[in-house]
């Protein structure tokens, strides 16, 4: 008997060791977090859908195009918080699972300072915008009909990217503005993965594993963002930005355990360790353009990123393991945002509609419904210094992978107040 | 492009902008007549106040189309530079003519400080005696008869909370 049992857990082993490296080994390069995920910035901005490549006038142009911070004539004190309440759903075996997470987090906080001239403008930021968003939960459970096959679960991500930039803009003429920002990023991502399976082998002997591994990654990098305003006349202003490849550096400190239950015999594996690896992000290219009328903006704006140009730099067995493959698992991506911002009369109040698409780029997921939202926003002026700013954006997506359909509803709202001197 | 390079193409662009300027200037621009001289800020300025529809080239144009007049605080609060404030606070609360301050003149001191002139500073001299006048005779009507003195009657105040 001692022989079959132990004979047993080494297939046991054999399979599970077999499922994990079928996972690795098939040259798919893993979602990287820090690939999309785009918060949104500025509760202006986002009321308008995003559409703020060349509407930025205010501390966040540091981020949406740094050319629209020569357009901010008194010193700007700025500050925001982002909320987000998230709903998934999953459906596996034909189970259907909810979960609901929520985070507020600080989203802005910095200075505009423009310098006196003469003619033209010359305005230097310096601030924190948190740019990317990694906070998620999904619960999923789901058993075979019929069969004795049970899958039980959780992932969640907590964390997100900040960028401390520092910019500056210049008018070059009359209706050209220039602006950069160099940005250090920073940040970090905790990720809890539990997985409980149940079910019988096919001598019929009972057999549960469970799957518990947290990593906890922290990045690191630097970029620039150039950013040009062109006011054509007084109805049209058009706005370009670049932004230079993203070098991060991620450390990675992690710890898995797998318990594993056959029969009456208990394994128990631990594992943790270190990993270090460089990720180089693409160009980003941006255009938009801002109708201006009494009373009404009406703004449009379109970035392209293309995703497959994602490369791992460092270790050498990334770099050949996944970087020939990084084609097959990313696509370019054309995002874009409409927005109207009207200033309701009588009232001086303004109020804004916006919608934007944001495609998702990790194509190794199939997409059944890419991503999309709709926001809201309202423009408070309170003693012609201070600005209240809020807005509310609700998106949905969802995709399927590995018999696992996830779906995505994201409320989140956003507040920013700032004081002019 | 890594980042140094991009930093170095930065810098590269920036020095010739710095060195040989260009449209954004600080100070204004040495000129012989003092007309010329003065001509730029006070006519935008004028303009931010008192135009709806702003020049074509305005620099602050997009401000101006979008707000109307009433909503001078939103043009205020984006298109005002900080640095003409003092011309924007005197602007909406001139002062009186008279305590406006006047240039190439200085306070004298000892103001009104004088010795009197002759004949000035005597005391006064007494008032002149008044004429006597007698009066016309006047038929004297009888006088009207007292009038009865209404006596009031004491009332008590009412008793509060009458009724409760």
């Amino acid at each position: 008997m001692a022989w079959r049992k132990s004979a047993s857990i080494i297939a046991l082993l054999w399979m599970e060791i077999f499922l994990a490296q079928n996972c690795l080994s098939n040259g798919n390069p893993p979602e990287e977090s820090s690939v999309d995920h785009f918060l949104g910035l500025g509760a202006r901005a986002m009321g308008m859908g995003g559409a703020h490549i060349a509407v930025a006038e205010d501390f966040s142009a540091l981020w949406w195009n740094p050319a629209g911070l020569a357009r901010i004539r008194r010193i700007e004190l700025s500050g925001g918080l982002i909320h987000q309440r998230e709903k998934s759903s999953s459906l596996l075996l034909g189970r259907r699972e909810k979960g609901v997470d929520s985070h507020t987090r600080l989203g802005s906080g910095g200075i505009a300072v423009p310098i006196p001239t003469y003619r033209g403008s010359l305005v230097f930021g310096f601030g924190f915008n948190r740019i990317k968003g990694f906070d998620s939960l999904l619960k999923f459970k789901g058993k075979v009909e019929g069969g004795n096959f049970w899958q039980e679960g959780l992932e969640e991500r907590t964390g997100g990217l900040h960028a401390w930039g520092l910019g500056g803009a210049i008018d070059l003429s009359p209706i050209l503005s220039l602006g950069v920002t160099a940005m250090v990023w920073g940040g970090g991502e905790n990720y809890t993965w539990h997985l409980t399976r149940d079910t019988t082998d096919v001598r019929g002997s009972p057999c549960q594993v469970t799957y518990q591994d947290y990593d906890q990654d922290d990045y690191s990098g630097i970029n620039l963002k150039f950013g040009l305003l062109l006011r054509a006349n007084r109805f049209l202003t058009f706005g370009g930005t670049l932004e230079s490849p993203l070098r991060l550096t991620i450390e990675q400190d992690w710890r898995s355990q797998t318990d594993s239950l056959f029969g009456d015999s208990t394994l128990v594996a631990n594992d943790n360790g270190y990993y270090k690896y460089r990720l180089s992000l693409p160009y980003r290219f941006g255009l938009g353009a801002r109708l201006t009328l009494p009373y009404l903006i009406l703004a449009a704006g379109l970035n392209y990123t293309d995703w497959s140009e994602v490369e791992y730099r460092y270790p050498p067995e990334d770099v050949s393991s996944f970087n020939p493959y990084m084609g097959e698992a990313y696509r370019d991506v054309l995002s874009w945002h409409l927005g109207v911002e009207t200033l309701v009369p009588k009232v001086g109040v303004k109020l804004r509609f916006g919608y934007y698409q944001d495609p998702l780029p990790y194509r190794l997921k199939q997409i059944k419904d890419d991503r999309s939202y709709l926001t809201l926003g309202l423009g408070f002026l309170l003693s012609k210094v201070m600005t209240i700013d809020v807005a509310l954006i609700h998106g949905t997506w969802e995709t399927s992978s590995e018999g696992l359909d996830e779906g995505y509803t994201i409320n989140r709202s956003f507040l920013t107040a700032a004081y002019r001197f | 492009m890594n980042f140094k390079k991009s930093l170095l193409l930065l810098v590269a662009l920036s020095i010739p902008l710095s060195i040989f300027g260009c449209y954004t200037t600080f100070r204004p621009p040495k000129v012989e007549t003092e007309q010329a001289y003065t001509k730029q800020q006070p006519e935008a300025r004028y303009y931010y106040e008192h135009h709806y529809y702003f020049h074509w080239d305005s620099f602050y144009e997009p401000y101006w189309f979008y707000y109307p007049p009433q909503y001078r605080w939103w043009r205020y609060y984006y298109g005002y530079p900080w640095w003409w404030d003092d011309w924007y606070w005197n602007h909406w609360y001139d002062p009186p003519e008279s305590y406006q301050k006047k240039e190439g003149e200085r306070l004298e001191r000892r103001r009104g400080l004088t010795t009197p002139p002759p004949g000035w500073g005597n005391p006064p001299k007494p008032p002149p005696t008044p004429v006597y006048i007698s009066p016309q005779k006047e038929k004297k009507s009888p006088p009207p008869p007292p009038k009865k003195e209404k006596k009031e009657k004491k009332k008590k105040r009412p008793a509060r909370r009458r009724g409760l």
